[in-house]
């Protein structure tokens, strides 16, 4: 056993919990009076599919890695950083899904996703990871605090013109994050419109840097670290104590993580979703225009799976929508992933898109006007995605029929 | 050119790999006790013939092939003898070739799982019956055909998977392709029934523990999904192992599936309802002691179940101590396997239960039901007088459910739960071969026979001597190197 498998080492007991049932690969949920759908981990259909993919071949490399049976390696390596760490191999792990059942497997388990980032942390202390993709990120974002290649100065430069006295606010710092900031400024612009219509009393700041969650699922550990202190300072000094955030990925590292690596840390993180499902349950916003068309919506798997934020943006396509809200026939839980996220966007982006398909046919089947997601990383892929298969869905944030709504 | 690059060749570079960390996974199945062999290669085939030329070159090599598919094989079925083995993850094989509904048959590639297999069949109305085994609905149709398999759900009525199948392509050791069932005839253009057309050669893959040839592909049954079922769960604290047997053997007297719609039955002894109680894994039973039986009827008409649910609970009133419910919040937890989400895996979480201390070293055995009562008290038995040595390994032995099948017959399934100590598993799988030995000797059959069980019915001297002979000839004949699955049954 080597000291550079440390974070595995720890995970022993957790490790032995898989008795290899695999139903991470595609479990059939539902039954008699339930819906049935199959919930699926997006590698079982796409890349080479061997047992080492998935959770269950995961565990049992886990193991023989602590056994010595195997060497961490860059092969290794590759295999595990095509996972986009969705965590739908947690959902279905022996999940009784009653509050009179339990299984000890699934408590001692716990959350898978986690597991995988400490082995992908442990193959980077090995020296075998993240891939190369990562690593030509990681030396920029060091520098400029992105992953997109972009000067951390010009983070800014999406604010419109009609928006620029925006910004100042005193309710609630708007974590932008780098995919709204340097790619995609049609959230963050919609998002500032809708706070200056709502009155959020948005707080911007140029001293904002990524939020980390790159660098954390992709094992680089110290990197997240001084990102993370950076921002809880930039937090500190805004004097707000609400953050809000357009992004799933930020969400989910500014909510879930950040806490377990700041002390002190007593921030309200909202995503935007929230904040207007909020708004809309106290009757502060109205409706105005309610959006034509049938609306179909992808749970994010950073919003959805990781954080438990099923219903917010339901709440809210319930009350702009005129015509039917579709479900995809794999929702909230067992929702099917864009295949974006845990680097797998950046590293290996063929294999992404391919993933990212499967959930614009899946949505077509719906027969809806607009896919809506909640996550511009998601956003991103899928729009990729439907131009690719020339599908005629409207691919949007949801923040933007709402803004059409108000 | 090397082995790995003629297989390479066959199936691309993409789906073939020797690499430690991709064989490494293939290392482990359900049987976390018997060794863990990595196999020198893993191949992801997609077809019938790219299948038949792996056999081709995996017998001018002399290389042995394990087939795997789900990996859910409880006994070793699907995990590597020996690290020279070629192992076919038959996964990447999981089309829907035909529903045909006018012939209640879908034809698949039999690397398909039941949990994808169903939720196609479902969106028309139809399920398999049997819906494969309580290992898991990972597992594939061709595992399940291997094994005769059970206990995912529908066993009562629909029998073992096996049963339901009227079509199958078996490509065989010699590289050869046949079809079998009604399809044995030139003339027949879809399967549609098993028997026919002489002897049922068919028969001879069925339960083979993969050690016949490799099943690429398979038409099975499907049925109409009857729209209403009811549960009942009750609690026998007398003498639960007769009782359960009379209740049944009545129920049977009633018609059992074919009149009262019977879909499962389950009977869980008393050690393994204390295991389920001790552990909280069904919070609603309390801290009963006993016996729990359920059972689960299901009908095309409301007013037939309403019927035939009165008679069961009249019959069932007699053999128990009460009623464990009726809602799910007061124990009754069949309309939560089958009416929510159960996904009809009602004895999958038990595999689940001991971990990560302990792990399942399982014996599945098919008894009669009138035999029940005494192989249960065998059973019970040999814990008893093996206590010494059970707790040197640092085991426990006991049944943890028996599932009924349709005519006279019963699974009972069961085994050892043993510590994970490395330096322990030698003595666990000899009170293991130790306890298979003993139900055979008894009697038993084993349905799921894998690497341990198929070789102690060899070693224990179980098959007739005769029987054994003309078994290794057709093993001989299908197979002349001996390539596929190479050690079960000591072939």
């Amino acid at each position: 056993m080597t000291e550079k498998l440390k974070r595995l080492n720890n995970m022993q007991d957790r490790l032995l919990s898989c008795v290899s049932v695999g139903d991470c690969r595609g479990a059939l949920k539902g039954s008699y009076k339930n819906p049935i759908l199959e919930a699926t981990c997006p590698l079982r259909d796409h890349g080479p599919g061997f047992e080492a993919f998935f959770a269950r071949g995961k565990f049992t490399i886990s193991r023989a890695l602590l056994d010595g049976k195997i060497e961490p390696s860059e092969g290794l390596a590759e295999v595990i950083y095509q996972c986009p760490l969705c965590g739908a191999c947690r959902e279905v792990c022996n999940n009784m899904e009653n509050p009179y059942m339990d299984v000890n497997a699934r408590k001692y388990i716990d959350d898978h996703v986690e597991i995988w980032e400490s082995l992908r942390a442990d193959l980077v202390d090995a020296g075998v990871a993240p891939m190369p993709r990562h690593k030509e990120l990681f030396e920029h974002l060091e520098v400029e605090h992105n992953p997109y290649l972009e000067k951390h100065e010009e983070r800014l430069n999406w604010i419109p013109d009609r928006l620029k006295d925006m910004g100042g606010g005193k309710e609630a710092f708007f974590f932008v994050g780098c995919t709204s900031a340097y790619r995609l400024n049609e959230i963050s612009s919609t998002f500032l419109d809708i706070g200056k219509k709502m009155n959020l009393g948005l707080n911007l700041s140029t001293n904002e840097w990524c939020c980390g969650s790159v660098n954390l699922r992709t094992g680089t550990e110290d990197t997240f670290k001084s990102l993370a202190e950076h921002n809880f300072e930039v937090f500190q000094n805004s004097e707000v104590d609400k953050i809000v955030t357009t992004c799933a990925g930020c969400y989910r590292t500014l909510k879930l993580d950040y806490p377990k690596y700041l002390d002190n840390w007593e921030f309200d993180v909202k995503h935007s979703i929230e904040v207007i499902d909020e708004a809309l349950n106290k009757g502060e916003v109205e409706i105005k225009n309610k959006i034509d068309g049938i609306i179909t919506y992808h749970d994010p798997c950073h919003l959805g799976r990781h954080a438990g934020v099923y219903d917010a943006p339901r709440n809210v396509i319930e009350a702009i929508r005129r015509d039917e809200f579709v479900e995809m026939r794999r929702n909230r839980n067992y929702s099917y992933c864009c295949g974006a996220g845990g680097g797998v966007k950046s590293a290996f982006p063929e294999l992404a898109l391919e993933i990212a398909e499967d959930r614009i046919k899946e949505a077509e089947e719906t027969g809806a006007k607009y896919l809506t997601t909640t996550c511009p990383f998601c956003l991103n892929n899928l729009r990729q995605a439907a131009n690719e298969i020339n599908s005629p869905l409207k691919v949007v944030d949801l923040l933007e029929l709402f803004n059409k709504a108000i | 050119m090397t082995l790995y690059d003629e297989l390479a060749n066959i199936v691309g570079e993409k789906y073939c790999s020797d690499k430690d960390y991709i064989c490494v996974a293939y290392s482990r199945g359900l049987d976390p006790c018997l060794p863990e062999i990595i196999p020198q290669i893993a191949l992801r085939p997609e077809s019938t013939e790219q299948i038949r030329q792996i056999i081709n070159v995996a017998n001018q090599h002399k290389a042995p092939i394990v087939p795997r598919g789900g990996g859910c094989g409880l006994m070793g079925g699907s995990k590597p003898i020996s690290k020279e083995c070629i192992l076919l993850d038959l996964t990447r094989m999981d089309n829907i070739l035909d529903i045909d509904e006018d012939n209640r048959t879908v034809t698949v590639q039999c690397g398909i799982n039941w949990s994808r297999l169903n939720a196609v069949l479902f969106d028309k109305g139809y399920y398999t019956g049997n819906m494969g085994p309580g290992s898991g609905l990972n597992a594939s149709i061709g595992g399940g055909l291997s094994h005769h398999s059970g206990g995912g759900g529908g066993c009562a009525k629909y029998g073992k998977c096996s049963e339901n199948c009227v079509g199958l392509e078996v490509v065989l050791g010699t590289g050869k392709v046949i079809t079998l069932g009604s399809q044995e005839s030139d003339y027949v253009k879809k399967p549609y029934i098993r028997l026919g057309s002489g002897p049922d050669l068919m028969g001879i893959f069925l339960g083979d523990n993969g050690t016949m040839g490799i099943k690429t592909e398979a038409t099975l049954k499907i049925y109409p999904k009857p729209p209403f079922f009811s549960g009942k769960t009750y609690l026998i604290e007398e003498n639960p192992y007769e009782n359960t047997r009379d209740m049944v053997l009545e129920m049977m007297k009633m018609g059992w599936s074919k009149s009262l719609g019977i879909y499962d039955y389950f009977f869980t002894p008393p050690p393994s309802v204390l295991g389920i109680t001790t552990d909280d894994l069904i919070k609603t039973w309390g801290d009963i002691t006993g016996g729990v039986i359920f059972y689960v009827t299901e009908a095309y008409d409301e007013k037939i179940l309403e019927r035939n649910s009165e008679i069961l609970e009249g019959i069932a009133k007699k053999y128990s101590t009460r009623e464990l419910g009726p809602s799910a919040e007061e124990g009754n937890i069949t309309d939560w396997f089958y009416g929510e989400q159960g996904h009809w895996q009602v004895y999958h979480s038990l595999l689940s239960l001991t971990s990560p201390n302990s792990f399942a070293c399982t014996t599945e055995a098919m008894v009669p039901i009138a035999r029940l009562p005494e192989i249960l008290h065998m059973l019970d038995e040999w814990e008893e007088e093996k206590s010494d040595d059970l707790f040197e390994a640092d085991a426990f032995s006991g049944v943890s459910h028996v599932v009924m099948l349709p005519q006279n017959s019963c699974y009972v399934g069961g085994g050892l739960a043993a510590s994970t100590d490395e330096d322990l598993k030698e003595n666990v799988i000899e009170l293991w071969k130790e306890q298979l030995e003993l139900l055979l000797k008894h009697g038993a059959v084993l349905y799921m026979c894998g690497q341990i069980g198929s070789r102690v019915y060899v070693d224990s001297r179980i098959f007739n001597p005769e029987f054994y002979k003309f078994f290794s000839q057709v093993k001989d004949l299908v197979d002349p190197n001996h390539i596929i699955s190479p050690g079960k049954f000591r072939f």
